[in-house]
């Protein structure tokens, strides 16, 4: 339907202004195009508590039907880093079957994402970069959604390398 | 309500005594636009959601959005009851809302001094105590008098709408009696019997009308049911890769639905429209095609052909659904001059015009082709990675340099000064080869030439003098300034920018090794110049008739020397 987009991320805003778990919190959503917000990570000594990361969500006109684009950005002021996590590059692009179109599922909303990747933070015991960071970092110009990554462990919901 | 722009949400709820109807209203939501249900559909898998909306899912991915079991639009079926369930609450939510909302307001009014003590205990019987009051006492006497039932009911329901502001105070010591049955009424001790006889039945009577005024909308809305008319025939989905694209279109006339656009396009719109119409066929018809058509519309302007390009990163890579056959047929002339002018330069003075009627042929196999133009130049340009963004306007005088570079390397070279264009015809199949293996056309295919170029880099001691482009003119066939002035000369200005962004964008992928990697599999080997020198076959046909021969008529005008 025309407006389904907007409708619904209409809905979803107005309900993540008023009440959001903890450790997750909106930063800015200009328009129903692209939002950002904040995660912080509690009980990993990987991510320390005093440190956020900073998410953007660009959504297109099929959302929901279709997955959000969600990767993490860093930024100066305030501070924010791209998570150390062998499921995301240093580009901020996340490898998680949630967010690629196979995994997706349009009964999961920006508030669930949030979720899940902050439970993927928190479940994560290894500081370190996916295998091929810098070869994907610098080569890769496609956007997240075209990446055809391989989730090796399908149960986990996420988990992966890249397809080239 | 509060007005016409009031949208229910299940928030409404929360700030008043029925907290617990929020989750109620929740439920009542579909998963997928978080809105009431409209025309529930339940799945195989036995959930549901709305129909409009799992039909957009499953022609999306084929699974249930719950429980990604996989589903098809054929199996779904309609939930009758949930459509009832969710139908009367709205239309029994705005009351409710507003007692919820004027009770929780009574209730604060309660708790200031001065009220009696029992209406503060039992905030849910006060308004309807204080409403009664004054109607008890005449009525319990006429009651008394005499037994007919049925007209007091209504009394009592007309009294219901009245002052909630009526103060019952007065009856607070008048040694009247509150009915057992619960009705509210206070009534005289001696009274109580005859009272409970009447109240009994008068509470039948009522339980009786309240039935059969919530019947009544059920039953309407059942009787729509089956419809009066004829559902409208769901139209069966197609399997597009069975269809050829003059096939798809006639079925896209067929249906009544603008026929125009790329292929992908035409997919997503029959597809869209076989859930509108399918979705309405669900709902038993209630919309016309021409409301469809106008939902379809809406469609086409937010998400289909007419909806405007999202930004951002699309500025640098190719849309997947690039419409390459419009592009090229948009831009059709410039094509065929660029192609008819290589021709051109490609024969020999002598045989121009016999070539120049083959150029005018090839150009139709060349427009299922977006940018083989384009490559042209930007391919012999990168290869000598001079080229920067802002240089726009010096693009003649640099395009010269870089052909003269190469063409004075050798005097083979000299002869051939349209060499550089033979890694851009490559370049091109290399795309074809991807399109026709039904892979993202990406600009980057092209970087893996920079190594080959690299032998002709500006710095060769042998061509001090060449940089002068008329320098060249008089030692070849005047041709190559031909061709670049046409080139440059004459490109539109939107040609020029799209230019430039190729550019860029080959810019980026210069260095990476993944680009060569596709490259070679698109093509199955790194295009080496040398190679293309040596090889030959005197071969001339259309050059983009490729598949069969693909190697051949790239150094067709190669052999003739």
């Amino acid at each position: 339907m025309a407006g389904m987009s907007s409708k619904r991320l209409q809905k979803e805003l107005s309900k993540i202004q008023g009440t959001l778990p903890p450790g997750i919190t909106l930063v800015s959503a200009p328009d129903l195009r692209e939002w950002t917000m904040d995660i912080s990570i509690i009980d990993n000594p990987i991510y320390p508590p005093h440190e956020t990361y900073r998410m953007r969500f660009s959504f297109s006109p099929s959302y929901p039907i279709e997955a959000p684009e969600v990767v993490f950005v860093a930024c100066t002021s305030p501070e924010r880093k791209i998570p150390l996590h062998p499921h995301i590059y240093s580009n901020g692009i996340i490898c998680l079957d949630l967010l690629d179109s196979q995994g997706w599922s349009p009964v999961h909303n920006v508030e669930s994402v949030c979720i899940s990747i902050q439970s993927m933070l928190a479940g994560n015991s290894k500081a370190e970069r996916p295998p091929g960071d810098a070869e994907f970092v610098r080569s890769n110009r496609q956007r997240p959604r075209d990446i055809n990554f391989l989730y090796h462990d399908p149960k986990r919901a996420f988990a992966g390398g890249i397809v080239f | 309500m509060d007005g016409a722009y009031d949208i229910p949400d299940p928030t409404d709820w929360l700030e008043t005594p029925l907290k617990d109807f929020s989750p109620l209203e929740s439920a009542l939501h579909c998963d997928i636009c978080k809105e009431f249900y409209e025309t529930p559909m339940i799945t195989s898998c036995c959930h549901t959601f709305c129909s409009k909306c799992i039909r957009t899912c499953l022609s999306a991915n084929g699974k249930c959005p719950s429980c990604q079991t996989a589903d098809q639009a054929s199996k779904l079926r309609n939930n009758w009851i949930l459509q009832t369930v969710v139908e009367q609450f709205l239309a029994a939510r705005p009351a409710a809302l507003e007692v919820a909302r004027r009770d929780k307001q009574s209730q604060e009014q309660a708790k200031k001094p001065g009220k009696r003590k029992r209406a503060v205990l039992d905030s849910d019987d006060v308004a309807e105590v204080e409403r009664d009051g004054r109607t008890t006492r005449s009525k319990s006497r006429r009651i008394a008098a005499s037994q007919t039932s049925e007209p007091e009911t209504i009394e009592i329901e007309d009294s219901d709408g009245e002052d909630a502001a009526y103060s019952p105070e007065k009856e607070a010591d008048d040694g009247l009696v509150e009915c057992l049955f619960g009705c509210g009424k206070r009534i005289k001790p001696d009274q109580m019997d005859a009272h409970l006889d009447r109240c009994q039945q008068e509470q039948e009577a009522e339980a009786a009308a309240k039935r059969a005024k919530s019947r009544t909308p059920i039953s309407t809305t059942s009787r729509n049911r089956p419809p009066d008319k004829p559902a409208p025939e769901r139209i069966s989905e197609l399997n597009y890769s069975l269809l050829n694209d003059r096939k798809l279109r006639l079925k896209l006339e067929d249906a009544g639905i603008p026929n125009t656009g790329s292929r992908q396009l035409l997919i997503k719109r029959h597809t869209e429209w076989v859930n509108l119409w399918n979705a309405n066929c669900d709902s038993g018809g209630k919309k016309t095609q021409r409301e469809l058509l106008r939902d379809l519309d809406a469609w086409e302007r937010t998400q289909g052909g007419k909806a405007p390009v999202v930004n951002g990163l699309s500025s640098t890579i190719m849309r997947k659904d690039f419409d390459g056959v419009g592009w090229a047929s948009s831009n059709k002339d410039n094509f065929s001059r660029l192609i008819a002018d290589a021709r051109r330069k490609k024969s020999s003075p002598a045989e121009e015009s016999k070539e120049g009627g083959k150029g005018t042929e090839v150009v139709d196999m060349v427009d299922a082709e977006p940018q083989p133009g384009k490559k042209l130049q930007t391919d012999d340009r990168n290869g000598h990675g001079s080229p920067a963004a802002a240089q726009q306007a010096d693009h003649p005088m640099e395009n010269h340099d870089t052909i003269l570079e190469t063409t004075n390397d050798h005097t083979y070279e000299q002869d051939h000064p349209y060499e550089n264009n033979r890694t851009a015809l490559s370049s091109v199949r290399a795309k074809v080869a991807a399109a026709n293996a039904n892979e993202p056309i990406e600009p980057h295919i092209n970087a893996g030439f920079a190594a080959p170029t690299s032998p002709f880099s500006p710095s060769h001691p042998n061509n001090p003098t060449g940089r002068d482009p008329s320098s060249l003119a008089p030692s070849g066939s005047d041709n190559p300034p031909l061709l670049q002035q046409s080139h440059w000369g004459q490109l539109s200005q939107s040609q020029q920018q799209q230019q430039q962004q190729q550019q860029q964008e080959q810019q980026q992928w210069t260095t990476t090794t993944r680009d060569e990697h596709l490259l070679k599999d698109n093509t199955r080997e790194m295009c080496d110049l040398q190679r293309h020198h040596v090889s030959s076959s005197p071969i001339k046909m259309p050059m983009f008739a490729v598949p069969s021969r693909p190697v051949c008529d790239v150094d067709g005008g190669e052999a003739e020397k």
